[in-house]
């Protein structure tokens, strides 16, 4: 048996993704953000990332971390979980800014002695560093709490109560209805292609047979879209027709509210 | 190339937001006949199959690997407009459900995956595909995400928010993806000639195709 990168990535990937769309539990806790409703939710994340955005201030995006953390804890959402969230992306995004640091012109704070040259890091250049990353960590915390406290039917159907256009809420909806059956059907293609391999390949017959490999798969998801089309139709068509869930405004609504507006007025005064 | 929130000054992101809306529309409108009701599930499954395939990891040389985009290969087998119906709804849901991109930065990213990679893919494949498919395909697929690229790099130059110069961003990122764009081209490529072998019927009439059968 012969496995290679496409093998090993299509059980990795299977197995993380597969995880992570069955493991969707934290919507179901009893936290803070999750007795919100989900259009206040998603209309209040998305400011708090706006107002996030628009803000330069070190102390200012520090206080917009701590409170995308203090969301999170009130909204009783795993702290590793959260934590891989946030550093996954910032970590490079740090590394994409960092050589800023010397790059900067500005009072010095450290001169770095390498083997061809001394790098001089400045002050406003470590600043921009720190606010950037923070920037990022936080923006990156507001939409985790949004995709970790809420069901995806909750997300599309704030959309839908949004009036965003119906045709995108059917196309989001269905992509994500079929994608756990087709990181299974690629589970059982490599499962396949692996059990039939037992000779190493060269590096051009691998990509040939990855070719192949992706092709299938490609024409199997057309033919399975093809069939899944017809029976649409036989059924008079895929328009959502959403059930009304009413959902009172609350006690958290209102107090989300309150932290929104918080966050909105201290970022005006401080401009 | 997903951008994230933080990235790009909220003026860029507006701008590239109401770009890519009213593209998506004027592509809505076009395939209005073909999208009916019943046809958008073939779109979101092919949508699915995309961001399944955009997964995994291709072997090159030395133990590293690539992943493939697919945004001139969606283009290619669905047409542009639907191409970018596609591409956009894979670009959508990777940052809903897996947090892959910002929510302020969305209309930038489906500006540069699923408008400008897609639409440059799909000219230069109608443009070459005369002359030769595979070659058409590669060149789509590597000038296609090399032209995303250089999109996304505009928008994070001219971004306050991003403190390099505008032309040291272009060139990085330019240079980068023509480099890494080649190995976009040859999964592209090599996906395309297994699809045509398998399936020609999937694809689009060609010239050269059908004089071959």
């Amino acid at each position: 048996m012969v496995v290679d990168a496409l093998d090993r990535t299509v059980s990795t990937v299977s197995e993380r993704a597969t995880a992570f769309l069955l493991s969707a539990t934290v919507p179901e806790r009893d936290g803070f953000l999750q007795a919100v409703h989900p259009v206040a939710k998603l209309v209040g994340l998305v400011a708090l990332v706006v107002v996030t955005v628009v803000t330069d201030d070190g102390r200012a995006l520090a206080a917009l971390l701590g409170l995308a953390v203090a969301l999170a804890l009130a909204s009783r959402v795993p702290v590793g979980t959260f934590a891989e969230r946030l550093t996954l992306p910032t970590l490079p995004s740090l590394l994409v800014v960092a050589p800023q640091a010397v790059l900067m012109d500005g009072p010095a704070m450290a001169t770095l002695q390498l083997p061809v040259a001394s790098l001089t890091v400045t002050e406003p250049g470590v600043a921009y560093v720190v606010a950037f990353a923070v920037r990022v960590a936080a923006c990156v915390g507001f939409l985790s709490l949004l995709l970790l406290t809420t069901r995806f039917a909750g997300v599309l159907a704030a959309f839908r109560r949004l009036r965003a256009p119906p045709l995108a809420i059917t196309l989001i909806a269905v992509t994500h209805r079929y994608l756990l059956l087709f990181f299974r059907e690629l589970t059982r293609m490599t499962l396949a292609r692996r059990s039939r391999r037992f000779a190493p390949e060269s590096l051009r017959s691998s990509w040939r047979t990855s070719g192949s490999f992706l092709g299938t798969f490609f024409l199997r998801t057309f033919e399975r879209g093809e069939r899944v089309q017809r029976a649409a139709a036989a059924r008079g068509g895929t328009q959502m027709r959403p059930y009304a869930r009413r959902q009172p405004v609350g006690v958290a609504d209102a107090g989300f509210a309150a932290v929104v507006a918080l966050a909105v007025v201290g970022r005006v005064m401080l401009a | 190339m997903h951008i994230l929130d933080g990235f790009l000054d909220l003026a860029v992101a507006a701008v590239c937001a109401l770009a890519s809306a009213a593209v998506l529309a004027y592509a809505a409108r076009r395939v209005d006949g073909e999208l009916s009701d019943a046809r958008a599930p073939l779109l979101g499954l092919v949508a699915a199959g995309i961001f399944a395939a955009q997964m995994l990891d291709w072997p090159i040389v030395g133990g590293t690997s690539a992943h493939f985009v697919g945004g001139a290969f969606a283009a290619i087998l669905l047409g542009p407009h639907l191409g970018a119906l596609c591409v956009a709804t894979v670009v959508t849901v990777q940052a809903l459900v897996f947090g892959d991109g910002g929510v302020v930065v969305l209309g930038a990213n489906v500006f540069n995956m699923a408008i400008v990679e897609v639409y440059v893919g799909y000219a230069i494949y109608r443009a070459l595909a005369g002359h030769h498919e595979i070659a058409a395909a590669f060149t789509a697929g590597w000038l296609g995400i090399t032209a995303g690229a250089l999109s996304a790099a505009v928008q994070l130059g001219l971004s306050s928010a991003f403190a390099y110069e505008l032309g040291t961003v272009v060139l990085i990122m330019g240079a980068g993806h023509l480099a890494l764009g080649l190995i976009e081209g040859a999964i592209t490529a090599v996906v395309y000639r297994a699809v045509v072998d398998a399936r020609p019927d999937v694809l689009p009439a060609s010239p050269l195709r059908e004089v071959k059968a």
